[in-house]
């Protein structure tokens, strides 16, 4: 585990400063959910219509909305759903992108040509166009959400892992475990897929960060996370009636979902740089 | 033991169909080792990669590989795999990128006697131990947990050796092993294949450029120029009495210590480059870089002129050349 190459790694870590402050972004992030699942300041859920737009104060840190809730109990368990979106999406992401992936990268030939093509025709629709047609079709709701968001990051996943799996099957240790009398399905688990490892994970962080804006943006159209449960989407969505009396409830979940979102995509640039030093842009 | 029999190897290449390697036949019989020799691009290693059945995706063959009455070339991939590293094994070119940087030497020189169930799981370290001693890596135990980048280039050509012959195969095939290697290492590494050749009493297929190296260590010798066999024999008739213009060409290439930098003894060179693969000419396929060449030689394929018993020359004009 600490061997000589592990410690290398964790030393060029820390003094990569996107890693490091995307990395305590992201841990931020996932801090709060955690906490908010045992313990928030206020019941995120419970109104409260004599306090309605309390200004921020020690007792209600970021102030109430328009119900009397405590905007700062509401964002922290807001975050328990941006991380399942995220995490729900980009698994079904990887785990049908880089099998499909893989399948294209190992058959090759007509195989190849259609997981490719398939994947060319998602690409053609925005994603979040194609999210809410598929929200719109199989119904609202968190859990449809989770899955129309992952299923349109399967091509984003298909494609990377073919390319890099492409790269790795002209390699010549490839060439070599063939010759050896290693089957083509061997070779993919035992030498294709380890070796791209690296990159479908730095892809994983971006687009966890995509799944959260994708998600924030269903719920702002009312096709995400249905209320009562505290979601940062609809949080803006509700605030943009109030917006001329109470400006601020916009401005919370907004920042919100923009550190979460920052914080990934810097942990992804970070890691990108540390797993290839190569492809490490000049600074 | 291994007979191909008009061996075709076609290339689909962006300018058009292309023939890479044309009728090519030979026998190798068991214990017998064979050279096959010629420039880049003269068919050589993909001769090899059809025996294994590794052809690139742009290409295909006909004809007959024939290994133990089986023709390699009509079996499926399944049953392919269970040759491949079990009867046939090969060593590759470049040793540097042979082994996957992901794995320890001790694990990937393991892995063709599990895949092909030859050893217990209590005995492998035994005998991977045994291998990587066989093949000259100093300090075995050690060795056995170290990464490819931890090792030279001469260490791994000997762990990628140690991979091919771990389940002692019938045939092995060596695709230029030393050419990336410096020559010292370069001996060391022929000597050694040799070596365990004789030990296990296979046959060895080696593939170079080298007409020295060939000429050391096989006793039957092919050369080739695109994609066709213009000379073979057994080594010692062949080099006594090199017959082709082509061999005859590469021979006086090869830089002796005798020779003084003076104009007259300068290496001797053969004019021109080796035709592109789809632009290889009808008849001989020397004739564009041919001193002797005549109007009989652009018109047909010259056929097999037996030079003595054994050795064999594809020319028309054997008999103005002696």
């Amino acid at each position: 585990m600490f061997n000589k190459k592990n410690i290398e790694f964790l030393k060029r870590a820390i003094k990569h400063r996107s890693f490091i402050v995307g990395g305590s972004m992201t841990l931020l992030l996932i801090f709060c959910a955690f906490i908010s699942l045992f313990w928030t300041p206020w019941d995120p859920i419970k109104q409260n219509l004599l306090i309605r737009h309390s200004p921020p104060s020690w007792e209600h840190l970021l102030g109430t909305d328009q119900f009397g809730r405590d905007i700062f109990s509401v964002i922290m368990a807001g975050s328990q759903n941006s991380i399942s979106v995220g995490l729900v999406s980009v698994s079904i992401g990887i785990i049908f992108g880089v099998s499909i992936g893989l399948l294209a990268s190992t058959k090759r030939g007509w195989v190849e040509e259609l997981i490719m093509r398939l994947c060319d025709f998602m690409y053609a629709f925005p994603a979040i166009l194609l999210a809410i047609m598929l929200v719109a079709t199989i119904g609202q709701g968190s859990i449809n959400a989770m899955v129309a968001i992952g299923i349109f990051s399967i091509p984003v996943f298909a494609r990377l892992t073919r390319g890099a799996a492409n790269a790795i099957w002209a390699r010549e240790y490839i060439l070599a475990s063939r010759s050896a009398g290693k089957g083509l399905f061997r070779i993919t688990i035992e030498h294709v897929l380890p070796n791209i490892l690296s990159v479908i994970i730095v892809q994983a962080t971006i687009q966890f960060a995509l799944a959260i804006l994708a998600e924030a943006a269903l719920s702002f159209l009312g096709l995400g996370a249905q209320p009562p449960t505290p979601s940062w989407g609809r949080m803006l969505s509700e605030a943009r009636s109030m917006i001329y009396l109470n400006p601020w409830l916009a401005v919370y979940p907004g920042i919100a979902i923009a550190i979460s979102v920052l914080g990934l995509n810097l942990l992804g640039d970070g890691l990108r740089d540390l797993v290839d030093p190569r492809l490490a842009r000049k600074r | 033991m291994l007979d191909i029999k008009n061996l075709n190897i076609n290339l689909n290449t962006v300018y058009g169909d292309a023939t890479a390697v044309r009728n090519l036949s030979f026998k190798l019989e068991k214990g017998k080792t064979l050279g096959i020799v010629g420039e880049s691009g003269c068919g050589k290693s993909l001769t090899a990669l059809a025996v294994m059945g590794l052809l690139p995706e742009n290409s295909w063959s006909t004809g007959e590989i024939i290994f133990n009455n089986k023709n390699l070339l009509s079996l499926n991939e399944d049953k392919l795999c269970k040759i491949r590293g079990n009867s046939i094994g090969m060593i590759f070119q470049e040793p540097m990128t042979s082994l996957n940087p992901l794995h320890t030497i001790g694990k990937q020189i393991a892995e063709p006697m599990i895949l092909h169930g030859k050893v217990t799981r209590s005995m492998i370290k035994k005998e991977v131990l045994n291998l990587l001693d066989m093949v000259g890596i100093p300090d075995p135990l050690k060795r056995i947990s170290s990464f490819p980048h931890e090792l030279s280039g001469g260490q791994r050509q000997r762990v990628m050796i140690a991979m091919a012959l771990s389940c002692k195969p019938e045939i092995l095939i060596a695709d230029e092993p030393t050419t990336a290697l410096d020559v010292t290492i370069q001996k060391q590494i022929l000597d050694l294949i040799k070596d365990l050749i004789d030990e296990f009493g296979m046959s060895m297929i080696l593939i170079s450029h080298d007409l020295g190296v060939i000429a050391n260590n096989v006793q039957e010798i092919i050369v080739m120029y695109g994609g066709v066999c213009v000379e073979k024999g057994y080594t010692k008739k062949l080099i006594n009495n090199i017959s082709h213009p082509y061999s005859q060409g590469l021979f006086s290439a090869i830089p002796t210590l005798e020779m003084q930098e003076d104009s007259e003894q300068r290496l001797k060179t053969i004019p021109g480059s080796v035709p592109e693969i789809t632009e290889i000419p009808k008849g001989c396929t020397f004739q564009g870089r041919c001193e002797y060449v005549s109007d009989i030689c652009v018109k047909n394929s010259p056929n097999s002129v037996k030079i003595s018993e054994d050795h064999e020359a594809y020319c028309f004009n054997l008999d103005k050349l002696n």
